[in-house]
C-alpha cells in the first residue's frame, strides 16, 4: 500500500504547509478533496445499489419460482439483469477501487501524525520529497486535542459512533423483506460496525478520527445531494422503491426450458408446488427449506395480491 | 437488541468486540514505539572502547543488566542476566548515577530509579517520583552532580533531585518536546540540548536560565558533539551543522548537506566527525571544513550512532546487518553474520572484543560481534518470566 500511502502525506504536508502549518485544517482538506475525487464512484456505487433494491421484489420472486434449482435461479437472476442492464458487480467494483484508496488515506495520516521515535523512521522512509522534512515535526495542538494522541475528553469517539452509524442507517436503507436473512444481516452492521469503529477511535490518533467524522459527514452530504436521503430508513422502516420490477414482463421461456438438476433423495421429499412454480419442474428442498418455503408460502397467501 | 442476541448473532457480536477490544486496548502494547537503549558501565576510552563489564538495557516492560563476561556453561554463546526488574513502557537508555542507582524515563511518564546494588540477583522496585507532565518521555535522561535532566516529550527540561526525585528546578521555553539527552559543558556551567522545535538551547546549568536560542531549520533527534568550544548537531532537516559556542551568541561554522536524516551523535576521532544518516550513508568529514574524507553505505537507515575503534569504523544498517569499513579509506573490511533476528536501531557500543548493538527482537534483543571478523559471538534475550524466577533465587541455587 506504499505507492498509495507515500504520495498522501506529501499531498497532506503540502497541505499542511499551504493553510499555515495546521493539521486540523491540512485533515480535513484532504478529506474534502479525497471525497470529491472518489464522488463518481461513490455516485455510482449508490445507483447500483438502488437499482439492486429496486429489482429485490424480482429477485424475490424468481427464487420463489425456481425454489430448490440454484442452476435456474441463477440462469433467471442473469436473464433480469440483462433485461434492465444491470452489472451485478458494478456495486462491488466502486467499493473494491475506494477500499485502497481508503487504507492508503488511513496509513498517510497515522505516519504523518507520528509522535514516537519508531514512527519517525517510519516516515523518513515515506517521505518523496526530501525537503519536506523541514515542516517536521506537525504541529498536532487544535482546541483540547494533540492530534498525535487519543481524545482524553472521548468526544471524538462518540462523534465517530453517531456519525458512522447515521450514514450507515442513511445509506444502507434495510431490505424490503426484513425477515429475509440479509436484513438481519444488515442491521447487525449498522449496530456493530459504528461501535467497533468507536472502540478502535477510543486509542486512535485523534488525528485519524477527525478524518472519519469529516468522511462521515462529506458522505451523508454526498447522499443528501443526490437526493437519496430518507429519514424513514432511520426508523427502520424500508425505502419503497421508486419502480416496482416484476418478473411477469421477463422472457424465462429458456430458462424453463432447461433440464431440472434437482434430484429427489430418501430423505428429501419435493416440496408441495406453489403458485408460481412451473408445473414441470420439480424441485427438492432440504426440510429446513422446506419448512422455509412453506412459511413464505403462507406469508404470500396473507399479503395482498400486486 | 433482542433480535441481536440471537445463537449467531450473539457469538458475532462477541467475537467482534473482543477483536476491537484486543485492537484497540493492546496495540500500545504489541508495538514498540522506540528501541531498547543500552549503557555499559564504564567510560568510554581514548581508543573508543568501553572499559566495562556489565550493560544496563531498559525495553518496554523490563530493565536489566547483563553481565559480558559470565556465561552458562552449555551455551557459551549467550551471556548471563544477573539482574532485572519490571517497569512500564522503558524506552530510555538507563543512567547510572551515584549510589548505583539507575536512571529510565518511561512512555508512561515517569522516570524510574532503580536500585540493583544490595544484591545483583535482587529485583527492585521502582523508588523514584513520578515526573510532572502528561507525555512520553523518549530523551535519554542525564546524570549530573546530583541531579537528574530529563528532557519531556512535549517541551522543557525537568531538574529532578536525583535521590529524591523532587522536581528542583525546570525550563520550559521550548515549541516542542525533546528526543535526546541533553550535554553540560561544566568548564562553562552550561547546559546545551536541542530539541524537535529546530532549535538549539543553551542554558545556564544550575538556574536553567536561558542563554541563548539559535535556529537550526531542522528538528534534532540526536545529542549534540562538544568538542573545543564547536558544538556538531545532526538534523532532520540532513544536515550535520557545526556551531561555534565559545562565545557569548553562538555562530552557525558551517554546514553539511547529508542523504537523509542525521538522528545519531556524531564520534569526532583525530579531527574526522564520523556519522551516520537515516538514508544509510556513512560519513568521515574533516572536522574543520567538512570537507569530505570518504562516503560508505550501510543496508537501511544508519540510525545509531558508530563506533570507531582502532582501524574501524562500524555503522549498523537497519536491515540487520553491521559493516566495519576502513578508517582511512572507508574500504569495507567485513560484513557482520548472521543477521540479527530484526531490525538494528540502537547505538553501538565496543566492549574489549566485542561490538554490542540491540535489535528490535525480544529473542536476540541484545547481540554482540566479533570486532575482528564480524562474526556473531554473543546475544542475550528479552529476560522473561523464568528468567525472573531464577534472578529471585539464591546465588547458590542458580
Amino acid at each position: 500500500m506504499d505507492f498509495l500511502t507515500n504520495p498522501f502525506i506529501v499531498a497532506l504536508l503540502f497541505l499542511y504547509r499551504a493553510f499555515g502549518e495546521s493539521l486540523f485544517v491540512a485533515i480535513v482538506v484532504f478529506t474534502i478533496i479525497t471525497r470529491a475525487v472518489t464522488f463518481p464512484l461513490t455516485q455510482q456505487q449508490l445507483k447500483s445499489s438502488k437499482k439492486m433494491q429496486e429489482l429485490a421484489p424480482a429477485l424475490k420472486e424468481l427464487k420463489e419460482r425456481y425454489k430448490g434449482d440454484r442452476e435456474k435461479q441463477a440462469q433467471a437472476q442473469m436473464v433480469l439483469y440483462r433485461q434492465y442492464g444491470i452489472n451485478p458487480l458494478a456495486g462491488c467494483l466502486p467499493l473494491v477501487i475506494q477500499m485502497p484508496i481508503l487504507f492508503g488515506l488511513y496509513g498517510a495520516i497515522y505516519s504523518a501524525l507520528g509522535n514516537t521515535p519508531l514512527q519517525f523512521v517510519d516516515l523518513h522512509q515515506r517521505l518523496l520529497i526530501p525537503n519536506l522534512s523541514q515542516m517536521l515535526p506537525l504541529k498536532t495542538s487544535f482546541a483540547w486535542l494533540n492530534l498525535g494522541q487519543p481524545d482524553p475528553l472521548f468526544i471524538l469517539p462518540v462523534l465517530v459512533v453517531a456519525t458512522t452509524w447515521l450514514q450507515m442507517k442513511l445509506t444502507m436503507p434495510p431490505p424490503p423483506d426484513p425477515k429475509d436473512p440479509s436484513a438481519a444481516m444488515t442491521r447487525n452492521m449498522t449496530t456493530i460496525m459504528p461501535l467497533m469503529i468507536g472502540l478502535f477511535s477510543i486509542s486512535f490518533a485523534s488525528g485519524l478520527s477527525i478524518y472519519w467524522v469529516v468522511g462521515n459527514v462529506l458522505g451523508i452530504v454526498q447522499y443528501a445531494l443526490m437526493g437519496r436521503i430518507d429519514f424513514r430508513t432511520m426508523r427502520g422502516k424500508a425505502n419503497a422503491p421508486t419502480q416496482s420490477i416484476s418478473i411477469k414482463d421477463l422472457d424465462l421461456k429458456e430458462v424453463d426450458a432447461m433440464p431440472s438438476r434437482a434430484k429427489p433423495t430418501g430423505a428429501n421429499r419435493p416440496a408441495p408446488a406453489t403458485a408460481s412454480a412451473p408445473a414441470k419442474s420439480a424441485p427438492v428442498v432440504t426440510s429446513t427449506k422446506r419448512k422455509l418455503s412453506e412459511s413464505r408460502s403462507v406469508q404470500q397467501r396473507k399479503s395482498p395480491k400486486r | 437488541m433482542t433480535r441481536l442476541l440471537t445463537r449467531r448473532g450473539f457469538f458475532g457480536v462477541i467475537l467482534v468486540v473482543v477483536s476491537a477490544l484486543l485492537l484497540s486496548g493492546c496495540t500500545p502494547l504489541i508495538l514498540p514505539e522506540s528501541w531498547a537503549g543500552i549503557t555499559p558501565d564504564g567510560v568510554i576510552g581514548a581508543d573508543g572502547r568501553y572499559e566495562a563489564r556489565y550493560l544496563y538495557i531498559a525495553y518496554r516492560d523490563t530493565v536489566f543488566r547483563v553481565d559480558t563476561q559470565t556465561f552458562p556453561e552449555s551455551r557459551p554463546t549467550e551471556r548471563f542476566v544477573d539482574w532485572a526488574a519490571h517497569g512500564n513502557r522503558l524506552f530510555t537508555r538507563p543512567v547510572l548515577g551515584e549510589d548505583n542507582l539507575i536512571y529510565v524515563g518511561s512512555y508512561g511518564h515517569q522516570l524510574y530509579a532503580y536500585s540493583p546494588a544490595a544484591s545483583p540477583r535482587e529485583v527492585n522496585i521502582p523508588s523514584f517520583a513520578p515526573t510532572p507532565g502528561a507525555v512520553p518521555l523518549i530523551a535519554d535522561p542525564l546524570y549530573y552532580n546530583g541531579a537528574v535532566y530529563q528532557g519531556q516529550g512535549d517541551k522543557g527540561i525537568n531538574v529532578l533531585d536525583a535521590k529524591t526525585g523532587a522536581l528542583r528546578t525546570a525550563f520550559t521555553d521550548t515549541q516542542n518536546g525533546i528526543w535526546a539527552a541533553p550535554l553540560i559543558d561544566s568548564a562553562t556551567n552550561t547546559l546545551y540540548f536541542a530539541s524537535m522545535d529546530q532549535s538549539l538551547y543553551a542554558l545556564t546549568a544550575d538556574t536553567m536560565t536561558l542563554r541563548w536560542k539559535l535556529p537550526l531549520d531542522g528538528a534534532v533527534g540526536g545529542t549534540p558533539l562538544l568538542a573545543d568550544g564547536v558544538l556538531y548537531v545532526g538534523t532532520f532537516n540532513s544536515e550535520m551543522i557545526a556551531v561555534d559556542v565559545s562565545k557569548d551568541q553562538p555562530e552557525i561554522l558551517r554546514r553539511f548537506k547529508t542523504k537523509g536524516w542525521v538522528w545519531s551523535t556524531p564520534v569526532l576521532s583525530e579531527g574526522i566527525l564520523y556519522f551516520g544518516d537515516m538514508s544509510g550513508a556513512v560519513y568521515a568529514l574533516n572536522s574543520a571544513d567538512f570537507s569530505p574524507k570518504w562516503q560508505a553505505q550501510v543496508e537501511g537507515a544508519a540510525r545509531g550512532r558508530v563506533a570507531v575503534v582502532d582501524d574501524k569504523v562500524i555503522a549498523a544498517g537497519e536491515q540487520r546487518y553491521l559493516k566495519a569499513f576502513n578508517r582511512e579509506s572507508g574500504a569495507l573490511m567485513w560484513t557482520s553474520s548472521p543477521p540479527t533476528d530484526d531490525r538494528i536501531l540502537g547505538d553501538l557500543v565496543v566492549i574489549g572484543q566485542d561490538v554490542i548493538v540491540t535489535t528490535l527482537s525480544e529473542n536476540q534483543l541484545v547481540v554482540a560481534f566479533n570486532l575482528a571478523t564480524g562474526g556473531r559471538a554473543w546475544f542475550v534475550r528479552k529476560p522473561n518470566s523464568d528468567d525472573f524466577a531464577r534472578l529471585t533465587l539464591t546465588p547458590s541455587a542458580r
